[in-house]
């Protein structure tokens, strides 16, 4: 009696280990972790933060892998894909903050950037209105004229730029303008020094 | 009833001796999942992206992504079937072949990307190069508004396009160069034209070149010889340069003189009328020039009934060779303006009647525009 309860039992276990699905898929955690993952992408994760979001994309990858992984064997166990996926969401939660921060850090270089070339403008601009008139050079400051005005509506545009959200362009675009505002800055007060020059030996 | 459940029991027992063998045998008939050969993939992808094999190698590592993918769903499909029933083999070979282009890409994508930066630094430098011409060749110029603005924006436009580089946006950096260079070539192009027109004038400045050259052989008389573009006024003895300065101009000096007040310098052969110095000029010392001469009048008359200036223009005069000059700014009226200790040497060595040859260039234009790059 004895040897035939093992001998049900053993057979029990045998045919279990071939039927019987004991895990079922984390189909809950999948779906949360995708939901993460398009947070973290409607936040601009993509272009803010590229890096991190490939190497989440290819976690998430690797947590799908180990789900047909957990499928694939004769008893289903989805524990380290479970655990997988939760390591999953907690990242797309840390690169939807990256990238929320490198916005904002972007945001504020930008906006002390404008600032910048907006003095320098200002500068530049009053440094024009200085020059001697008349024939001491009015002419041989239009062309600078025209650069500090390019570098106005270049500042314009970034206006737009950082509207529309664009703030990787908006940086890049107010770089270049503060750039070239200083490199103006410097050429404008070399021709009032030659003036100045030429005035004060006159 | 004991007979009956030993009898069971021997059926069982005699099952389960058949069946764990057969088990063992079908345990050891199941494929190994592809794990390894999707992982294997999945890591050459994600290297291939991290050398932009997207932007680089954009079909191949489509490919690689796309195989990766059906090797997923081949895998998938395998697992909702009965385990003994499973075939990883078609996974595995599609896996295989994402893993292979993954490489490709990276690969393609390395070579790619390093002959991409290449070409936009050399791009960028032939723009660069391109910008220091303008200015050397045109910045003198008196252009409008518009071309000035048009390079302006060039110029704004390849600054974003270093910047870019220099961030290692190269897609960024391709559109801002080409936005860049439609300006630049725009402004280049129409200050060229402006240029070809104002040389169209060389012909007859070459005659009055030769012509004051030739008046100084032979004998002791000096000739002045000024020429507008290069910014440079010559003393000719003896046929030879005895000695050169450099001037400033009138604003307006891309020309000839057409009316009083036009702030151009004339070209045309003249004489001094006389040397001024001390309080008879504010300009240090001064050579005052037999502006207007008969081909101006003649000129200026012309012009006045063809309606080119108005009736009420005057011809204008007082075009001298001062000192006060050399600020490197074309600041005068349409004189001549030289540094002051540049004046004395100029002023010690003419005399009323020295021939002074204002000339737009003593070059061809072919010779300016040939440091084209």
């Amino acid at each position: 009696m004895k040897k035939s309860k093992q001998v049900i039992l053993i057979t029990g276990i045998t045919m279990s280990m071939f039927f019987a699905g004991c895990s079922s898929v984390p189909q809950e955690e999948i779906d949360e972790a995708n939901a993460a993952i398009e947070f973290a992408k409607t936040a601009g994760a993509v272009i803010y933060s590229p890096d991190s979001f490939s190497a989440l994309q290819d976690s998430m990858m690797v947590a799908m892998e180990m789900v047909e992984a957990g499928k694939s064997k004769i008893i289903k166990n989805f524990n380290e894909s479970r655990e997988m996926l939760e390591k999953v969401t907690i990242m797309a939660g840390e690169v939807k903050t990256e990238t929320d921060n490198r916005i904002e850090e972007l945001k504020k270089q930008v906006q002390a950037t404008v600032e910048e070339v907006n003095i320098l403008v200002k500068e530049n601009n009053q440094l024009v209105s200085e020059a001697p008139r008349g024939k001491e050079g009015t002419s041989a400051l239009t062309a600078i004229r025209n650069e500090i005005a390019m570098i106005e509506s270049s500042i314009t545009e970034v206006g737009v730029m950082y509207e529309n959200g664009n703030y990787l362009g908006a940086n890049d675009r107010a770089i270049a303008a503060k750039e070239k505002a200083v490199s103006i800055n410097s050429e404008l007060k070399e021709v009032i020094a030659k003036y100045k020059k030429a005035a004060g030996s006159r | 009833m004991i007979f009956l459940m030993r009898r069971a029991g021997k059926i069982l027992g005699t099952l389960t001796v058949l069946l764990i063998p057969i088990s063992v045998l079908l345990l050891l008939s199941i494929e190994k999942a592809p794990y390894g050969e999707l992982g294997r993939a999945r890591d050459a992808i994600s290297e291939a992206r991290k050398v932009r094999a997207d932007r680089y190698s954009d079909a191949l590592f489509r490919e690689a992504e796309e195989k990766y993918d059906y090797a997923m769903k081949l895998w998938k499909e395998e697992n909702r079937k009965v385990i003994f029933l499973r075939d990883y083999s078609r996974a595995k070979t599609i896996a295989e072949e994402s893993f292979i282009a993954a490489l490709g890409s990276r690969e393609d994508a390395i070579v790619a990307s390093a002959r991409e930066r290449k070409a936009l630094k050399t791009r960028l430098d032939n723009t660069k190069s391109q910008i220091s011409y303008f200015q050397e060749i045109f910045a003198n110029l008196p252009l409008s508004s518009s071309l000035q603005e048009d390079n302006s924006i060039g110029r704004l436009y390849f600054a974003e396009a270093e910047l870019a580089y220099r961030e290692g946006h190269f897609a960024l950096c391709d559109d801002r160069l080409k936005e860049s260079n439609i300006y630049l070539m725009s402004s280049y192009a129409r200050a060229r034209t402006i240029l070809e027109e104002y040389f169209m004038m060389w012909p007859s400045w070459s005659a009055w070149v030769s012509e004051t050259i030739a008046g100084t052989k032979g004998n002791s008389s000096k000739a002045i010889l000024v020429d507008k573009f290069e910014r440079k006024c010559y003393i000719y003895s003896k046929g030879e340069i005895a000695d050169h300065f450099t001037i400033d101009l009138g604003s307006n000096w891309l020309g000839d003189k057409n009316e009083k007040g036009d702030r151009a310098t004339p070209e045309g052969i003249y004489r001094v009328a006389r040397k001024k110095d001390g309080a008879e000029t504010k300009y240090y010392k001064a050579l005052l020039l037999d502006y207007p001469n008969k081909e101006d009048r003649e000129r200026f008359t012309l012009a006045k009934k063809k309606g080119l200036i108005t009736r009420n223009a005057e011809i204008g005069g007082l075009i001298e060779v001062h000192g006060k000059g050399g600020t490197g700014v074309d600041w005068t009226d349409g004189c001549v303006a030289l540094a002051d200790s540049d004046m004395d040497v100029l002023y010690s060595l003419c005399q009323p009647g020295t021939r002074v040859t204002i000339v737009g260039s003593i070059k061809p234009i072919e010779e300016i525009l040939k440091k084209e790059r």
